[in-house]
């Protein structure tokens, strides 16, 4: 190691010119003891204005904090407002990919989640998990928020109760996106999750049947096709990332709840859509 | 052979200055061990293994001990069965796991191959994988759950396994061995890089609870212990002492006949080795040809196949072999070899490695390849399987050849260079740390290669990649942060070369971005098999060069120059009349053109410019400085100090790449003022020609001040600590450059001591003015 390095005041903006365009001042040269010390409280000053210092504005998102870390937004959908919104479905369902066997509505599993980002990887960050079933004669959302990290293992214990019943799950892109991506937080955090059941993929069946005659085969595009429901007033799902982590920066609480009920749209999207599909 | 020799030595007695012949030497050979599963010990003789060799039975017997080891033995000792003896066992008896890394694709596949014979052999059922690029992705599922042994290069360790580890929990649970094949390779920044993805493994084994055993192998090398270690972060049992039998070699140290013995002009490497080439051919037996550049390899095997494959109906008896050419075309010529198919292969240090090409009777070496251990590797590819050997080494007029090959007793007697890393480079750390935190959270307290890296999570913070929540810091950014670190290069981003002749876009090689600079500007000639084709339209943004296929009867060379800044001083000395510094500095470098070199008259037949981006980099370097009036005093003009200047500068590089064991590439030099108003460089007429700021020639006479500086420095953004040790021994240094000039037989100077003379001048004497110029500094 250099002698730069040992300097710890030095160290951060020798990283810096080093990974910018090389710049033609020295970056080892320190600052003077006072003026690094007023740097230092700047920053710290700041970073409590932005909410990290430890008070969090937390009082906008909905929801309650079931564990540290994670936020749970649990609502019933009362039947005026299902049926205003098209979530109904018959009692016990029949699709065209069972044969003959019929699931009754209260084994399924509707899911959609929220990450921040598409790389993948075992750093790709889950930060909300919404949930659709059909629990004592109605149809009940949950939405778990990861408000900070921290939260990541409670999210995932969360995601083990769920499938507790085995349920049959029902997502859109599911198998190659969320689910891998929630198992892979369940080995992190040695959750035992249960072998992956039962799972209906929407996006097989929609891109079977419109692949030729759509431009393509996105959620909202089956919504609106199938239907005849267009998404008004949402939040792109391609701002998640950047809601999430204005939040964590910032403590600015808008953007992240539009992804929530962006979430919910596509719970009760990804619902209309198999009432298309069952008989 | 023994005829071939015997010609040698009688027709071209001036040319060979020197001779080593090692006789062949019986092996040492101890038991099986008796504990080893029944299978494997009937698979091991099936395959005509009844005993081991005593490097073999050392290796067992502290793989048994549970200590982490090292073998380094020479090419051919049967290497191999000292680590797929005991991972085969233990995968037999107690189902353990085991990865395997190689420097390359195309050794893995090797392995796998086989591993494969060995399982056939006994029927052993254990299932050996490889994992890289071309693994299709249905196929990855069954490696990560399947495999017992799965063998892999560091750069997909690094960007596809570990950042995806929960994939392979399973693999890492059951992970008991994990053996580095070829270690020896694994220095300088690419070493750096590595030892930091070792890094990031241990961390992730840790996670799962595994504590896998370490088994490496490397090439003869100084330290093979000590690198291991570094590379490993491990203690390591260091197995050296070979018990392979070995066949007969001789090895010739040939030095081409002066042409101007007064300017130290000699023939060139080049038109040596195509002769001596030639005449193995000629003898009927089987030669590898080494080449220093990618460029002399496209040359020699144009020259050979003018000689060999003029008649395009009979089938290619001479083929090249290089990085840059496309998989399958290395993986034909791979085939080929081994089927006897071909006579002459012409490689660049590609072939350095253990890649399997059969057995070759000779080996010519176009230039010292640089380093002892290197050049030990490259002879070790002729001779394989107990069979008579010849190896010739061929100095080119480089300072280094003709000090090696002057000096028959430094090689003969010195031991091999140690191979370096720095783990701990700032910038290669800083890659490593922000791809361990994607792979798992830092907790407080948490150590990186034994350091504290608190300074560097926060800065991580301060970009937005991390966010720390109570005592640990998580990765919260939308990237993939192992696509952005690349192992093998400074700078990502490798440049292909598109062939468009014939309205038709085929991708004809790939070019890494260092060297993008001085072998793809428009204009240039690009060689493939000897093949030329001429670039005529570079994107450098896009990494693409388009070319066209071309008849020419010339090749192109770069001309570059380098332009220096001091930024910090760290350390001043006295140093004679001057001063010596250790710092840090910003350097810039630009190809302002190239010359068009026709073949076989080797004259300059014109020019052209380039016009493409400086190449910028801020590092740490060394550097030696004179106050104008010490110069005043002994110097009669500013071109003669500039000459000496010069002249020091060549010498302390030669002696400088010596010492610290490092590839010429690895160190820069640069003549430059201190305050860096100007630059100097040798012209294309051999003098010395200074430029100011903005790259234009200036005349000495007219500067106001003239503060001549030498600089030698890391040629890494950051550095990659070469400088500093070259700071503390700088007495040694000195002398070691003084004694090079001065013991130098040639006149006015020559490539061996200060740099080629061009053109002799009434009483000018460049290597005059580089002694006087060493000598005020010491």
């Amino acid at each position: 190691m250099n002698a730069a390095a040992s300097q710890p005041g030095g160290l951060r903006e020798r990283l810096r010119a080093l990974r910018g365009a090389p710049s033609t001042t020295p970056v080892t040269e320190g600052l003077d003891a006072e003026w690094r010390d007023r740097l230092v409280r700047l920053r710290q000053l700041t970073r409590e204005r932005a909410g990290q210092g430890g008070l969090r504005p937390v009082a906008s998102l909905p929801g309650r904090e079931v564990a540290p870390g994670l936020l749970l937004d649990e609502r019933r959908l009362g039947s005026l407002h299902a049926r205003l919104a098209g979530i109904e479905l018959p009692a016990e369902l029949s699709v065209p990919w069972l044969d003959e066997r019929t699931v009754p509505r209260e084994r399924l599993l509707f899911f959609d989640t929220e990450t921040s980002g598409l790389c993948g990887g075992v750093g790709l960050k889950v930060f909300l998990l919404g949930v659709l079933r059909y629990e004592d004669d109605a149809f009940v959302m949950r939405q778990y928020l990861m408000r900070t990290p921290g939260g990541e293992g409670a999210l995932v214990r969360a995601w083990q109760r769920e499938l507790a019943d085995e349920p049959v799950l029902v997502s859109y892109n599911g198998k190659r996106f969320d689910w891998p991506a929630l198992s892979t937080l369940a080995t992190l955090h040695g959750v035992a999750l249960p072998a992956a059941g039962e799972h209906w993929d929407l996006l097989y069946p929609v891109r079977r049947a419109y692949r030729k005659e759509w431009p393509n085969c996105r959620l909202v595009t089956a919504e609106e096709r199938l239907t005849g429901r267009p998404r008004k007033a949402d939040l792109p799902g391609s701002e998640a990332p950047r809601a999430w982590r204005e939040y964590l920066a910032h403590g600015h609480t808008g953007l992240l709840s539009e992804v929530m009920r962006h979430n919910r749209y596509d719970l009760e999207a990804l619902l209309r859509i198999l009432g298309h599909f069952a008989r | 052979m023994a005829a071939l020799v015997a010609r040698l030595r009688r027709k071209y007695r001036g040319c060979i200055t020197g001779e080593a012949y090692v006789a062949a030497s019986a092996g040492r050979h101890e038991a099986v061990p008796d504990a080893i599963d029944a299978r494997l010990a009937a698979a091991l003789a099936t395959r005509g293994v009844r005993s081991l060799y005593s490097h073999q039975a050392e290796a067992w017997r502290t793989v048994a001990e549970g200590r982490h080891l090292v073998i380094a033995t020479p090419t051919a000792s049967g290497k191999t069965l000292c680590f797929n003896g005991p991972v085969l066992d233990a995968a037999l008896k107690s189902q353990a796991k085991a990865l395997y890394l190689f420097p390359t694709k195309a050794l893995a596949q090797d392995q796998v191959a086989e591993l494969m014979e060995l399982n056939r052999a006994g029927e052993l059922g254990v299932r050996a994988y490889t994992f890289d690029g071309d693994t299709p992705s249905d196929a990855r599922q069954a490696v990560r759950t399947k495999g017992d042994i799965v063998v892999t290069n560091p750069d997909m360790l690094h960007q596809a396994i570990l950042p995806h580890h929960t994939k392979w929990a399973q693999f890492f649970q059951s992970l008991r061995y994990v053996v580095i094949d070829e270690v020896h390779s694994y220095r300088g920044v690419f070493g750096s890089h590595v030892a930091n993805v070792l890094r990031r493994l241990h961390r992730i084994c840790a996670f799962y609870g595994a504590r896998p055993q370490f088994i490496c192998c490397s090439a003869t090398i100084g330290n093979p212990g000590a690198h291991a270690e570094a590379l490993t972060g491990l203690p390591m049992h260091a197995i050296t002492e070979s018990g392979a039998p070995r066949g007969a070699s001789h090895l010739l140290f040939w030095n081409p006949p002066p042409v101007n013995p007064d300017l130290g002009i000699r023939a060139s490497a080049r038109s040596q080795v195509s002769k001596l080439a030639r005449m193995t051919l000629k003898a009927g037996l089987k030669a590898i040809l080494f080449a220093n550049s990618r460029l002399m390899v496209e040359v020699l095997t144009k020259y050979l196949k003018d000689v060999f494959d003029h008649d395009p109906r009979k089938p290619a008896r001479v083929r090249a072999y290089r990085g840059g050419y496309l998989p399958e075309e290395r993986r034909l010529t791979e085939r080929m070899m081994r089927a006897g198919a071909i006579d002459a292969i012409v490689s660049t240090s590609a072939l350095e490695l253990g890649v399997d090409i059969g057995a070759l009777d000779v080996c010519l070496l176009c230039g010292y390849p640089g380093s002892i251990a290197a050049t030990r590797q490259r002879l070790g590819r002729a001779g394989r399987r107990q069979q008579a050997a010849l190896g010739v080494l061929v100095a080119s007029s480089d300072p280094l050849d003709q000090f090696v090959v002057r000096n028959p007793s430094y090689f003969l007697e010195q031991s091999p260079e140690q191979a370096r890393i720095d783990a701990d480079q700032l910038l290669i750390l800083l890659d490593h740390i922000r791809c361990a935190a994607f792979e798992l959270p830092f907790a407080e307290g948490d150590r990186y290669g034994g350091r504290e890296i608190r300074e560097f999570l926060e800065y991580l913070v301060e970009e937005g990649l991390l966010h720390r929540d109570g005592p640990r810091w998580h990765w919260i950014a939308d990237s993939y942060p192992a696509n952005a670190v690349n192992l093998r290069s400074v700078a990502d981003g490798n440049f292909v070369v598109v062939d468009r002749s014939g309205g038709k876009q085929t991708i004809i090689a790939e070019v890494d971005y260092s060297s993008a600079a001085l072998t793809l500007y428009e204009g240039a000639i690009y060689m493939v098999q000897s093949v030329p084709w001429q670039v005529e339209k570079l994107d450098w943004v896009g990494r693409k060069a388009y070319v066209t296929r071309t008849h020419v009867d010339y090749y192109t060379d770069a001309i570059d120059y380098t332009k220096l800044k001091p930024l910090a001083e760290f350390g001043v000395e006295r140093a004679g009349a001057g001063e010596a510094v250790h710092g840090e500095a910003h350097v810039v470098r630009r190809v302002t053109g190239y010359k068009k070199i026709r073949y076989y008259s080797h004259e300059n037949i014109g020019y052209g410019p380039v016009n493409l981006p400086d190449q910028e980099l801020q590092t740490t370097a060394m550097w030696w400085r004179l106050p104008p009036a010490a110069l005043d005093r002994v110097f009669r003009t500013r071109f003669e100090a500039l000459d000496g200047f010069l002249g020091a500068a060549y010498a302390l590089h030669t002696v400088a790449t010596l010492l610290s064991m490092c590839e010429p590439r690895d160190l820069g030099k640069a003549v430059g003022s201190g305050d860096s108003e100007w630059s100097a460089e040798v012209s294309a007429k051999g003098r010395g020609q200074i430029r100011g700021q903005g790259g234009e020639a200036v005349d000495p006479a007219t500067l106001e001040r003239f503060a001549p500086a030498v600089y030698l420095y890391d040629n890494y953004p950051g550095g990659i600590g070469l400088s500093r040790p070259l700071f503390e021994r700088r007495a040694e240094l000195l002398s070691a450059a003084r004694a090079l000039v001065r013991d130098c037989r040639c006149g006015p100077g020559c490539p061996a001591c200060v740099g080629p003379i061009l053109a002799t001048e009434e009483g000018r004497s460049p290597k005059a003015n580089a002694l006087t110029v060493l000598d005020l500094l010491a």
